[in-house]
């Protein structure tokens, strides 16, 4: 069963061809990474999965519902949710408070939506920065802000976009857990756009590989890093021989 | 029941700031007993309602960060609906007041649809515009009045009729503004908590993070908007039985506007109590530097001179009003 | 027929003087994404000083547009430096306020110098003279001068920005802050140059205005919306999209003319019924919202 679908899916932007006909599907309960070079066209992708762009052509299907060509809240109802890379939250609404609005999606009312905010809370062990401002963060624990806010709106698919960018290798190893944990215990299926190449390795049970604009690759990790084109557009020689090797030794 | 314990709980306040708010309440409920002026008695009147207009405004200003500066429109539609029907037809209050209340609302709608496309200053001066042409159609149309405005004739009604609200004495729309005053405020309290309220500061952090948590932004966004239109829509009705003459410069132009967004600004926006502090200090400002400086010392605009140059101080010093201003010398308190 | 030349030739003729007076609103927030409610102030000082001068010295009102210039250009340095430097910090609700407090104070002021009454200029050289241009038309020599010097002020305003180093230090500025920064171009000196380049602009026009138009203390808030709505039209940021946007806003003041020229044509009744006068400012409001909505880079599409 296939929980998304992504077929023949193109987007340009004036000249731009950002996406050229990508498909590919994603199993229920599955974590799938998208890799590739930056300005390969990965966060286009998510834009036109999650309705913020109107594709051009191609159909995305969610849960056996064509999704392509609703609104971007109507999608997220639907139970898919996403995180952004650049997010900094302006507002004055505190950690709760920016989770509540998520809880807010299931919810109508104050004491649920509170209630529900603070399992969130815990889950992602940020029940302590409850009450501060989401902007005065570290940015490990914003990215864990934002990715609670996405959850507390009960998706069945998520869509992270470089939660682990601008992380310290600790941070990363936190997050990774953190990432596997909610898998695990939520069921939720996971697409993750991932330059932590160690994190994709580690979590990713398949991986796509974007290049302008196109899929030019799609296996598991340890597939996709022997293939020549993505080492060629993506990885470069030297890094794929070491993730390689990092992959056998696990 | 959760609407009503939202509604009357006040536990996220701080102790001293009720304490404060309650003798101040009991001081609005018996000031007619004391000894007073009939100016102190407008200028209170004036405050009850000027609170009322700037939290309307504050919901869809202040919690959703959209800076409307038509707001004068709906109130015009307010005060004109009841001094017509009252006027033509000796239409009950109570009756032009729901009615004046839906034709705001409606209006909002109609021009809430295409305005909430746009965004920031754009949005501004769209909303100044839309309440440009609306006075400019009220100025010419006969049928309320045209350029000559609207009077309800006293004579017709005695006092105190409150089927009509055609009172005499100011006491009379001193309690009911009172009552107004206290039935908008804890609506406030419950909708700062509402689901509505949260989506609204999420849209004014973001608005595609808003949307990807299943927000539909303009649809809330125009939700706000008839709430905050029927709060101003509400009050010009009253507006109309109390000024009992009413022309479209007093009631829509964009002076009232401004000066409606301006108060939620002063006190704070975003904040249960900022429109109420705003006019609190505004209105009393506006209305004795015009009767000590204005009519007492014959210097025609002298007031408004100071009250701009205060206007000016506050936004280029304390923009987040005085509420920022609190918070800031509390902050200082504690480092 | 002759309706309607003469409402398209007075439309173009006011939409010139229009398009100045829309030149520094539109540099000022390409600048700093400011909206100066004071616009419309700053254009009746304008009136108010070429008539004053004009009153006290004995010269022609025309001769008094340096004069205006330069209080205008003052006005809009100290503006700058006194008040908008700190209004630039804070967020959008305190600069629509706050150049709305900058517009109170103004207004208020002249009307404690100068009192409400209407005072128009009765004596100059062109004062009362007129031409007839053909086909019936008549055009009052101060419009049609005030037009010419309009264009003049206006062209030489855009070689000033475009033509010379401090202009395009200018320019540049206004399209990358940082990088402008980066070049070594004080940019709150630019700032303060945009607003006494705006301010000497407006004050020109108002100068040029108050040959033909009676000035009151109140008079700005028309001009300010007028200026708003040629901005909107033009593209917010765009000074050859304030000409043509002037031009067009001029015409839309006559649509009552043009109402009136086909109410003849057609013979309909329920036409010549309506006045349109009421509503001169209406269609520009109208206009205004409209293009807001639909067209918000503004009509023609020009990118600020």
């Amino acid at each position: 069963m296939y929980i998304l679908q992504v077929q023949n899916l193109s987007k340009s932007f004036g000249g731009l061809q950002a996406n050229r006909s990508i498909g590919f599907d994603v199993a229920q309960g599955e974590m799938l990474g998208v890799i590739g070079p930056n300005g390969a066209g990965k966060t286009t992708l998510f834009n036109c999965i999650a309705g913020v762009h109107q594709i051009d052509s191609g159909r995305v299907i969610f849960q056996g519902r064509r999704i392509s060509g609703m609104k971007s809240h109507e999608i997220a109802r639907l139970g898919l949710a996403r995180t952004f890379q650049i997010y900094v939250a302006s507002g004055d609404l505190n950690v709760k408070e920016n989770i509540m609005v998520g809880c807010f999606m299931r919810e109508r009312v104050r004491s649920a939506a509170a209630k529900a905010a603070d399992e969130t809370l815990g889950l992602f062990q940020i029940s302590h920065l409850a009450k501060n401002v989401v902007a005065e963060l570290p940015i490990a624990a914003q990215k864990r802000v934002a990715m609670a806010t996405a959850l507390a709106t009960g998706p069945r698919l998520l869509l992270l976009d470089e939660v682990a960018a601008g992380l310290n290798p600790n941070e990363v190893d936190e997050i990774t857990g953190l990432i596997r944990s909610i898998h695990a215990k939520l069921g939720v299926t996971i697409i993750l756009i991932e330059h932590v190449m160690e994190m994709v390795l580690n979590i990713c049970d398949r991986v796509i590989v974007l290049d302008y604009g196109e899929k030019i690759s799609e296996g598991t990790p340890r597939e996709v890093i022997r293939e020549p084109a993505v080492i060629k557009a993506y990885l470069g020689e030297r890094y794929a021989r070491q993730y390689l090797e990092q992959a056998e030794n696990r | 029941m959760e609407i009503l314990r939202n509604t009357f709980d006040f536990s996220d306040c701080p102790r001293s700031g009720l304490v404060l708010a309650g003798i101040v309440g009991l001081f609005f409920l018996c000031f007619p007993l004391f000894p007073h002026s009939s100016f102190a008695m407008s200028t209170l009147i004036q405050f009850f309602m000027f609170s009322l207009f700037a939290m309307g405004w504050n919901t869809i200003g202040g919690y959703g960060g959209q800076v409307d500066l038509g707001m004068a429109q709906f109130l015009g539609i307010g005060a004109y609906t009841t001094a017509v029907m009252i006027i033509r037809w000796n239409t009950p209050f109570w009756i032009t007041l729901p009615i004046g209340v839906l034709l705001a609302v409606l209006w909002s709608f109609v021009i809430g649809y295409p305005l909430f496309r746009l965004k920031g200053h754009y949005f501004a001066i769209a909303s100044i515009a839309a309440s440009l042409v609306l006075k400019d159609i009220f100025d010419v149309w006969d049928f309320v009045g045209a350029s000559r405005g609207l009077e309800i004739p006293t004579t017709r009604f005695s006092s105190p009729d409150f089927l009509h609200l055609i009172f005499t004495q100011d006491v009379y729309y001193y309690y009911i503004m009172f009552a107004f005053f206290l039935i908008g405020f804890l609506f406030i309290n419950h909708f700062r908590k509402s689901r509505l309220a949260f989506q609204l500061r999420s849209i004014k952090s973001n608005e595609e993070v808003a949307r990807s948590l299943g927000i539909n932004v303009q649809w809330a966004k125009m939700k706000t908007y008839a709430i905050a239109t029927s709060f101003v829509g509400a009050v010009g009705c009253f507006h109309a039985c109390y000024i009992k003459n009413i022309e479209t410069e007093d009631t829509m132009g964009l002076d009232i506007s401004i000066l409606i967004a301006l108060m939620a600004m002063l006190g704070g926006m975003g904040s249960l109590w900022g429109p109420i502090v705003g006019a609190g200090i505004l209105i009393p400002l506006k209305s004795y530097l015009k009767e000590w400086l204005g009519a007492t010392a014959g210097l025609v605009g002298i007031d408004l001179v100071i009250y701009a140059a205060i206007i000016m101080f506050i936004s280029a010093l304390e923009p987040r009003g005085i509420w920022g201003l609190v918070g800031r010398l509390g902050s200082r308190k504690t480092a | 027929m002759d309706i309607l030349a003469g409402s398209v030739a007075a439309g173009l003729l006011i939409g010139l003087v229009f398009a100045l007076v829309a030149l520094g609103l539109t540099i000022i927030f390409g600048m700093m994404d400011i909206v100066n409610f004071a616009h419309g102030e700053f254009l009746m000082i304008g009136m108010y000083t070429a008539l004053l001068t004009s009153q006290t010295t004995g010269i022609d009102p025309l001769a008094a547009l340096p004069v205006a210039a330069l209080v205008g250009f003052l006005l809009g340095v100290c503006c700058y430096f006194g008040f908008v430097k700190y209004l630039l910090r804070g967020p959008m609700v305190a600069q629509l306020l706050g150049t709305f407090g900058l517009m109170l104070l103004l207004r208020n002021l002249a009307l404690l110098f100068f009192g409400s009454e209407d005072r128009t200029i009765h004596e100059g050289l062109l004062v009362g003279q007129s031409f007839e241009i053909g086909m019936g038309i008549v055009i009052p020599a101060t419009k049609l001068a005030a037009a010419v010097l309009a264009v003049v002020a206006f062209v030489g305003t855009w070689l000033l920005m475009n033509r010379t180093k401090l202009g395009r230090a200018m320019t540049a500025t206004a399209l990358n802050r940082q990088g402008a920064r980066y070049m070594g171009i004080s940019t709150e000196r630019m700032n303060a140059l945009a607003w006494g380049i705006g301010g000497a602009t407006v004050t020109v026009a108002g100068a040029l205005l108050v040959n033909f138009w009676s000035v009151t203390p109140f008079v700005g808030l028309l001009f300010t919306m007028i200026a708003f709505a040629i901005v909107a039209l033009g593209g917010f940021g765009s000074v050859p999209g304030a000409f043509f946007a002037g031009l067009l806003v001029g015409l839309i003041t006559e649509i009552p003319g043009f109402w009136d020229f086909f109410a003849y044509i057609t013979g309909s009744s329920w036409m010549s019924g309506i006045s349109m006068t009421p509503f001169k400012y209406t269609w520009v409001y109208l206009a205004y919202f409209l293009i807001m909505i639909f067209r918000p880079r503004g009509l023609f599409g020009w990118k600020s």
